[in-house]
């Protein structure tokens, strides 16, 4: 009797984890149908050509480059000077010092020959104080804030206060942007003649390229098995969630590394919060709700070209704590926006988006941890048992490696970013292993971040930066 | 049941596992081919790139220069495109035509009928950054076509245009464009053809309005100056706007009375235009009004009344003076960056 | 007698600055096919600033002309404008060819001590005319 019904009960959390898995492969595959057609279509186009024509417009959108920078003494010199020669008419660059306890100030008002400057900045959004402002004799674009410590967020603040442009964008210390990125990433605002109001472009790995004086000189492949995983990862979540969900204006997440947003919008939906993780995020969603409630038709795209090259942990330690720190992040914006799910008010961000969002980012590690441990109780019971085990692992397999898979050969089909064959077929057999061991542990991961959230702990750990131009 | 199921889940994963190795195997080949083939195109560009400067800047003989094959086609194309960057003298130019037009002629015509996009979009590209004149009539009959994309429209427009087409005006008044679409395509034409666009200003739509103002703005096309000023009288709203910031581009008006009075209006970006237009011909009657418009609520009139009291002779001392006495933040705040401005 | 005229002539360093290779070249070419006598000609190519100035080319005794690329990576081509021109005691001609063609970018140069400012793309006549005008001004 009792046999009889635990059978039941592991029967039904197993069609129950089954469904759910079901579920989101259909959803994966309506996504990567949408990706698919996007990309065929610009497919070999000479892009280069395609921008000569609008230096024109782009000499009447400037735009505000605004690098927070908090220790940054070892690399911030380069990360400005490959600013400096990015291919775009009008911009400034304004690095927001904040509160370094090393030499982060003293080295750039050194190199850039840096002078004190009195300059009314106007309070749009609430910040932490500012000390003194500089700007630069030799480049007169080139600012820099000196202001106390309040978070990446505050700093990010600061900046958009003080900038002068219309548009900005925000960049980490550590990214190297190609050389023609502001003119991709501004394109489609352009183009739209201002109907599309932020524009986020595909982050690439910079770990394994050749990297110097803030250029890449050539795209390479990590040989650490960690970097070849995120790279896999990095390429489905642009490739295929962002370029399927921007099609539609769904796009909930510029990554942090870079995008560009129109100044206006940004400071009426409040600026960035100062008390959440995941800053940039919840930025995104804010303007989203903002548009909607104002009835206006503005959007938010994304650009598949890659644009923004950028630093991933080598080492488990750190990459854990990132994840841990990105999953709250995920939550906490989310939570605090938790009116919009299923609201049709908000029209498919409300009834599209956020669910997607809260249903297969949110919660799909936590189903996934339990279908995890599920298999491998099922195994250790034996029996009729294990054919539930294999069920879920077969669908597991599809959510996870099989998608990877594609993902990798969509990027080589399209964009062929990596110079050498034997680099796709390392992409994409390291993809094959993915469920077996890269997915759950990351899977834990999140999962830790959540139980983190649960507990109240608040602390994020530090991260420790490498440097990535030599 | 679940076993059946299983079996059926068996079935799908490796079916498309298989798949995606074949796609593997597909795509592995076609890059190692990409691979070889760009070898090749780089190693013929360096082989022919000195001759190809000599005919280029020193207008030496074309000679043995062979085309035939898709890579020694592909390698012009791309050197050509770096020249075409960097160098612009009349005769480079031409020779850069000329061999462009021996070499890529037969190419392009094919690649014009492709029926990939890309193919046709990056054809439309080469033929217009190398002035393939002689391929006129060919772009001539697609801007005829019923099914051609937008993008495509608009550059085959903008090739016509180009090529100072002579019946290019009934072409485009067929399709409804934006006014940026326009201005791209009316900024190359010569001063006939772009003549009559002026002439039939009032039949045309808004957006071709305000882009033959812009494009008189950008040129700062003094011979219009009557015209311009006839469209600021006549018209209201954003053409008259836009007439007015051509105005101040070009830098004449027959009477300043009527516009200093503009200086006042209720509308910001003509108070911000008339600034500028006061600026740009230097009427020192409008000085004492800029230096209020300093003060005024919005950045963009203050900026402009800051970059056009820095016009004047005696601006710097003018701003100085803005600068110490002053009650208004924002107007020393903007006086100083006037000032300052380029360091 | 062919010796003593040679020995009468100063030299001209012409230091190239430019990251793009197949500019470089180019501009060596160029600048080859000028007629330009007064002067004994020493041409030579860097990628960057930070190269040009660790050669110490500029120690070399004689007349110093500098091409110098606007927009390039290690150092930009305002700073090495800059960098040269800051020091009074040589005297170093330099002029700018760049893409950046806006009004400020120019008047920068110019202001800085530019001695002339050619945008790409260039004609080939026009920037012969413009070197040998600056040639000219040198003393002999």
């Amino acid at each position: 009797m009792l046999n009889v019904q635990w059978l039941d009960i592991v029967s039904v959390f197993a069609w129950f984890i089954a469904v759910y898995m079901v579920i989101v492969i259909v959803f994966y595959s309506v996504i990567l149908m949408i990706s698919m057609l996007q990309l065929r279509k610009e497919y070999q186009l000479d892009r280069i050509q395609a921008y000569e024509d609008y230096m024109d417009e782009f000499y009447t959108r400037p735009v505000s480059i605004i690098v927070p920078a908090y220790n940054e003494e070892a690399g911030i010199i380069q990360s400005v000077r490959s600013l400096l020669s990015v291919n775009y008419p009008t911009f400034e660059i304004i690095v927001v010092n904040d509160g370094s306890t090393d030499g982060t100030l003293e080295k750039m008002i050194d190199q850039y020959e840096m002078k004190v400057i009195s300059k009314v900045v106007r309070k749009q959004i609430n910040t932490k104080p500012i000390k003194t402002i500089y700007q630069s004799t030799i480049l007169s674009n080139l600012f820099l804030v000196d202001k106390e410590n309040g978070g990446k967020a505050d700093a990010l603040n600061v900046g958009l206060n003080f900038s002068h442009y219309p548009y900005f964008c925000s960049l980490d210390g550590d990214s190297v942007l190609e050389p023609d990125a502001f003119l991709k990433v501004m394109k489609p605002i352009i183009d739209s003649n201002e109907e599309v109001i932020a524009s986020g472009g595909s982050v690439r790995i910079a770990n394994g390229c050749e990297i110097k004086n803030g250029h890449i000189l050539k795209i390479g492949l990590s040989n650490n098995p960690l970097v070849i995983m995120q790279i896999i990862e990095y390429l489905r979540a642009f490739l295929m969630g962002r370029i399927g969900l921007s099609r539609h204006n769904l796009l909930l997440i510029i990554s942090g590394a870079f995008g560009v947003f129109s100044k206006h919008w940004s400071i009426e939906a409040g600026g960035y919060k100062t008390d959440t993780v995941g800053e940039d995020m919840e930025l995104v969603v804010r303007i989203h709700r903002l548009l909607k409630e104002k009835k206006v038709n503005k959007k938010i795209v994304y650009v598949p070209d890659p644009v923004c090259w950028t630093e991933v942990p080598e080492d488990m330690t750190i990459l854990r704590r990132q994840r841990r720190r990105w999953h709250r992040g995920l939550f906490e914006s989310l939570w605090t926006h938790r009116g919009l799910t299923f609201n049709p008010k908000y029209g498919s961000i409300g009834v599209i988006s956020f669910p997607y969002f809260w249903v297969v980012e949110f919660l799909g590690p936590i189903i996934e941890f339990l279908g995890y441990i599920f298999m491998v109780l099922c195994l250790f019971l034996g029996g009729v048992y294990i054919e539930f085990a294999i069920l879920l692992f077969l669908l597991s397999c599809l959510y996870g490696s099989l998608f990877s898979m594609a993902a990798v050969l969509l990027e080589e089909w399209s964009l062929t970013k990596y110079p050498k064959v034997t680099d796709i077929i390392k992409l994409f057999l390291y993809s094959l292993t993915e469920t077996i061991w890269y997915r759950p542990m990351t899977v834990f991961w999140r999962c830790e971040g959540v139980w983190q959230m649960l507990i109240g702990d608040t602390s994020w750990g530090e991260m420790k930066r490498k440097g990535v131009s030599k | 049941m679940i076993n059946q199921d299983i079996l059926f889940l068996a079935i799908i994963t490796l079916s498309l596992m298989c798949l995606l190795f074949l796609l593997l195997l597909y795509l592995t080949i076609r890059k190692a081919k990409e691979i070889k083939k760009r070898r090749e195109i780089e190693d013929y560009k360096n082989k022919i790139n000195t001759q190809i400067f000599s005919i280029i800047a020193e207008g030496k003989r074309y000679r043995g220069i062979g085309c035939e094959t898709s890579i020694k086609q592909k390698a012009m194309e791309e050197l050509l495109s770096r020249y075409v960057k960097i160098l612009e003298g009349e005769d480079e130019k031409k020779r850069l035509s000329d061999l462009a037009s021996h070499c890529l002629q037969g190419y392009y015509r094919k690649r014009l009928k492709s029926k990939k996009w890309s193919h046709r979009m990056n054809a439309l590209y080469h033929i217009e950054d190398f002035y393939m004149i002689k391929l006129l009539d060919e772009v001539v009959i697609l801007s005829k076509k019923k099914n051609i994309t937008h993008q495509e429209m608009i550059h085959v427009l903008r090739i016509l245009a180009t090529f100072q087409y002579n019946g290019f005006q009934e072409v485009l008044y067929y399709h409804d464009l934006s006014e940026y679409e326009y201005r791209s395509i009316l900024m190359r034409l010569n001063h006939d053809l772009f003549d009559q666009f002026v002439l039939s200003f009032h039949k045309s739509t808004p957006p071709l309005q305000y882009a033959i103002l812009d494009v008189i703005s950008l040129k700062k096309a003094i011979e219009y100056r009557f015209f311009t000023e006839n469209i600021f009288m006549s018209y209201k709203g954003e053409v008259k706007l836009r007439a007015l910031k051509a105005l101040a581009e070009i830098g004449y008006v027959s009477n300043i009375e009527p516009y200093l009075q503009l200086l006042y209006s209720s509308s910001w970006q003509e108070r911000m235009v008339a600034a500028k237009l006061i600026g740009s011909i230097q009427e020192e009657k409008g000085i004492p009004r800029l230096i209020e418009l300093l003060h005024d609520q919005i950045w963009w009139v203050r900026s402009q009344a800051g970059q056009s009291i820095s016009q004047f002779p005696n601006g710097k001392a003018i701003l100085q003076s803005v600068l110490e006495t002053s009650k208004d933040t924002f107007a020393r705040d903007m006086a100083w960056d006037w000032l300052h401005k380029g360091v | 007698m062919e010796t003593s005229r040679h020995q009468n002539k100063r030299k001209l360093f012409i230091s190239i600055i430019d990251n793009d290779v197949m500019i470089q070249t180019m501009l060596v070419r160029i600048l080859k096919m000028m007629n330009i006598d007064r002067f004994e000609i020493d041409i030579k190519a860097y990628e960057d600033g930070m190269q040009f100035f660790e050669s110490k080319r500029l120690d070399d005794r004689g007349e110093h002309f500098l091409i110098v690329d606007g927009i390039m990576p290690v150092m930009d081509g305002i700073e090495i404008l800059q960098k040269v021109k800051s020091d009074l005691s040589k005297q170093v001609y330099v002029l700018m060819l760049s893409g950046r063609k806006s009004p400020n970018e120019i008047n920068k140069a110019l202001k800085l001590g530019a001695d002339d400012y050619v945008t790409k793309p260039f004609s080939i006549k026009e920037l012969q005319t413009r070197v040998q005008q600056i040639i000219q001004r040198m003393k002999q």
